[in-house]
């Protein structure tokens, strides 16, 4: 076995270290870009018109000394570095904060939250992954025109539809929001790589493979797929990305108890902390996923 | 597939003029309520009937029509502006300036822009007029939107860089703002007019998610994503099947602007 | 058909139309190859000569194109076969070697991986008996017969080498044709003649016929035994490499000849042929 190994990576050890720094690299990349996301977020919500008024001082039931509490309370996230400041310090405590709206600590939310996104996100990308991949593989493989006309056909037409209407129309039909996210992610995933795939097989060694005699599965799967795997694991990270956003429609018309959900009522309820945290929340799993297709891609391509 | 396209760019033009014309085609204004009519069925006054206002719905599609089929573009614009500035200077630039511009991309390829929108209007004071919430619910697309372009032109830009016609050009002493502009950036345009093209329909679906929960252009003007509010009511959908014709136009125009873009896929 | 007649019927015999959506690329194009014959086919580029050898190892529908006609291998009509039965074809009786070899060969597998896996298309055997036929075939286009090479990737190899792994991929399995399609078109001048030299010598020791398509008339003729000139879809001319020479029959392969370079103050090639031809003759006589 060690032997195998062996011959598979001949400079076993070099491999390591290029592949740990690489990764150390994307570490820092990572946690930059976290702050920074969550910075430039909270600055932008900061200084978006509105900021300054809250709907709750208009409420007539509420008296003149919880308005004066609010006020006090925006006052203080008015000062933006006392406001920065205060959150990293947090940050660092484990403490995110609490959220003015659901009148709960922002950390609690989060905890009980992200599973219900996660494994919605999960089913949602491995049943779109299959689908899309799938289909492409078919279309490709088989050659034939009317299936690709009907395959890209039913694609363009999923791409032409807002996230938010699949949401409706799972709720309507009461099916699960897993689904939705599927569907929402195949077309995308269907199209990319169905052209990936086609280019793949127009290629020079391609062909040679197929001079051979080789069988189509065996051109397809040691031929066509390697070729084509470093871009299919950057579509990946962008995949992620896509099903993030597809939560806030998909959690708010669902009535999931997820991130999404929450991004949309602390948006309605205009909770800044909550706000930040989702983003920043969001940033770093988007840029970790990323990071991850990005150093298997890696490991994939054979450099000389 | 010409005939397709051919076809698609006619649709679109024509529905694009049609909702130019708004103003004069339109029987009613998008907020007149006609109160004795509420949900009414269509009939020849109100060709898609009113909704539970007493507005005329097919006004208000033309309006709405009018207001996702136009801004869109002209968001999409600036976004491809910006894109071929930070893109083609940064990678005519190259060093260290591309890679910092690069770096920033990808913070903001990584920021889930879905949420800032959501964040940013959500925070709009309620008095705001319905023309402000426009711009800046489209603003905002146009201004985050650049990320995804930014990196191909970024690449398009470092490789005419690097081809023989602009050495030439810089062995016989032209000046380095001149060679960008008089040589680099037209040969961006393929890939700027690519972008264009693919950030339209990503703009109008955005702007149809942020109207359908409520946070995108404020009321009375409608959008398209406005009017798919209206989808909610379940039970209604079955018995008014003509409350969709919003979605049937908005996922008609999408697919047209898919057939009429050139094979592109997802920037990577 | 009796022994006589079969021993005396052409390899591969060939009247083939082509074309690519609508626009016709090869028009009734007709030759024979015979047995161990290597058969220089020029014209210019684009003219159609990729697109025959696809066509022959009915692989043209990869490109989007169609072929009518008759190609017959040995008595038996390619076009009429099965697809698994092209397959048994591809590799084993007729190889196919391209141009530009460096993107001919999978980057992400070994050279070794590769050939094995050519070998093992047509034959069962054991994994020693694979890796002596595989050694064996390194050594018959002179790259190193050793493990260490197998082990190597298309990316550590240099463009000559690479297109000699092709070569000894394509006559593995010694099959009866070798199409070529401009295998040294990637190739400086040096390595070409040496490939050129290649292509000769495993033309007489494994008697393998070979269709060398090119568009450098000159190159291929020092090989070739008969050199047909394609123009506009069709052969306008075939014969030996003196005779087209030193008396081109059609207009297009007399521009052809007209067009090769000559250095001022030595012969040009149509002289040192007419010399050749008549000093043989006087030889004889």
């Amino acid at each position: 076995m060690h032997r195998r190994f062996r011959a598979v990576f001949p400079d076993a050890q070099l491999k390591g270290a290029h592949v740990l720094k690489r990764a150390s690299k994307h570490l820092v990349k990572l946690v930059t870009t976290a702050l920074l996301g969550g910075l430039l977020g909270a600055t932008l919500v900061r200084f978006a018109p509105g900021f300054d008024v809250d709907v709750r001082e208009l409420d007539p039931r509420l008296s003149s000394l919880s308005v004066e509490e609010l006020r006090q309370q925006r006052r203080a996230d008015d000062n933006l570095t006392h406001f920065y400041g205060r959150y990293i310090l947090n940050l660092v405590h484990g403490d995110l904060g609490f959220s003015h709206s659901l009148n709960q600590p922002a950390r609690k939310l989060f905890a009980q939250r992200l599973p219900v996104t996660l494994r919605e996100i999960g089913v949602g990308l491995l049943l779109g992954w299959l689908l899309g991949l799938g289909l492409a593989t078919s279309v490709v493989v088989l050659r034939a025109w009317p299936v690709d006309l009907l395959a890209s056909g039913l694609s363009a037409t999923l791409l032409s539809i807002p996230a938010a209407v699949f949401a409706l129309t799972f709720v309507f039909l009461r099916a699960p929001a897993d689904l939705a996210i599927a569907l929402i992610v195949m077309p995308k995933i269907f199209s990319y790589s169905r052209n990936l795939l086609r280019r793949s097989y127009s290629l020079p060694h391609v062909l040679t493979a197929r001079s051979k005699g080789l069988s189509e599965i065996r051109v397809f799967l040691w031929h066509v797929v390697p070729t084509s795997g470093p871009q299919l694991l950057a579509l990946l990270g962008i995949s992620v990305s896509v099903a993030f956003s597809a939560t806030i429609p998909v959690e708010a018309l669902c009535d999931l108890p997820g991130i999404g959900q929450l991004a949309w009522q602390a948006a309605l309820g205009r909770d800044l902390i909550v706000l930040v945290n989702v983003t920043v929340l969001i940033t770093l799993m988007t840029v970790a996923a990323n990071t991850v297709s990005d150093l298997l891609a890696h490991s994939l391509t054979r450099e000389a | 597939m010409k005939v397709a396209r051919a076809v698609a760019l006619a649709f679109l033009l024509a529905i694009g003029s049609v909702s130019l014309l708004a103003n004069l085609l339109a029987p009613a204004t998008y907020a007149e309520q006609f109160r004795e009519l509420p949900n009414a069925p269509p009939s020849s006054r109100h060709l898609l009937g009113t909704d539970d206002l007493g507005r005329d719905r097919f006004s208000r599609l033309l309006y709405g029509t009018r207001v996702s089929l136009l801004l869109a573009p002209v968001a999409a614009l600036s976004s491809t502006i910006l894109a071929a500035l930070i893109g083609g200077v940064a990678g005519y630039l190259g060093g260290r300036i591309e890679t910092a511009a690069m770096w920033i991309t990808d913070l903001f390829l990584s920021l889930p822009w879905l949420f800032l929108l959501v964040a940013v209007r959500a925070l709009l004071p309620l008095n705001v007029s319905p023309q402000v919430s426009v711009i800046i619910t489209f603003g905002m697309l146009g201004v985050l939107g650049w990320a995804g372009a930014a990196r191909v032109v970024c690449a398009s830009s470092r490789s005419a860089r690097d081809s023989d016609f602009a050495l030439l050009a810089r062995a016989s002493g032209v000046k380095p703002a001149r060679l960008f502009a008089r040589h680099i950036l037209p040969n961006l345009t393929p890939a700027l007019l690519a972008q264009f093209w693919i950030s339209i329909p990503v703009f109008i679906l955005a702007e149809a998610n942020l109207g359908v929960l409520g946070l995108g252009v404020a009321e009375p003007l409608p959008s398209w994503g406005s009017l798919l509010r209206e989808l909610e009511n379940y039970a209604a959908i079955g018995r008014q099947p003509w409350l969709f014709v919003p979605l049937l136009l908005l996922v008609a125009v999408v697919t047209c602007f898919q057939l009429v873009l050139p094979k592109a896929e997802l920037p990577a | 058909m009796n022994r006589e007649q079969l021993m005396s019927e052409a390899l591969l015999s060939i009247s083939l139309s082509a074309e690519y959506a609508k626009k016709s690329v090869l028009r009734k194009l007709t030759f024979q190859i015979e047995r161990g014959e290597i058969l220089g086919l020029v014209g210019q580029s684009g003219c159609g000569k990729s697109t025959l050898a696809l066509a022959i190892l009915r692989l043209l529908h990869l490109k989007g194109g169609r072929a009518v006609g008759m190609i017959q291998l040995n008595g038996l009509d390619l076009m009429s076969v099965s697809e698994r039965q092209m397959r048994g074809i591809r590799g084993k009786e007729i190889g196919l070697v391209l141009q530009s070899p460096l993107s001919s060969l999978n980057p992400v597998l070994r050279i070794g991986t590769q050939m094995a896996e050519a070998w093992q298309a047509h034959r069962r055997g054991g994994r020693q008996e694979c890796r002596n036929a595989l050694l064996e075939s390194l050594a018959n286009v002179s790259l190193p017969a050793e493990e260490e090479f197998l082990r190597r990737y298309p990316a550590q190899l240099s463009v000559g080498q690479a297109q000699r792994v092709l070569i000894a991929m394509a006559v593995l399995h010694r099959p009866a044709l070798l199409i070529a399609d401009e295998p040294t078109s990637a190739l400086d001048v040096i390595t070409q003649a040496d490939v050129l030299g290649l292509f000769r010598n495993l033309s007489r020791k494994m008697g393998v016929a070979i269709l060398y398509i090119t568009h450098d008339l000159l190159s291929v003729s020092t090989i070739a035994d008969r050199i047909a000139v394609m123009h506009h879809g069709e052969i306008v001319e075939c014969s030996e490499p003196q005779a087209i020479f030193t008396d081109p029959q059609h207009a297009y392969t007399r521009n052809l000849i007209a067009a090769l370079p000559s250095v001022p103050g030595l012969p040009t090639i149509k002289e040192l042929y007419s010399t050749a031809v008549k000093s043989h003759a006087t030889g004889r006589g």
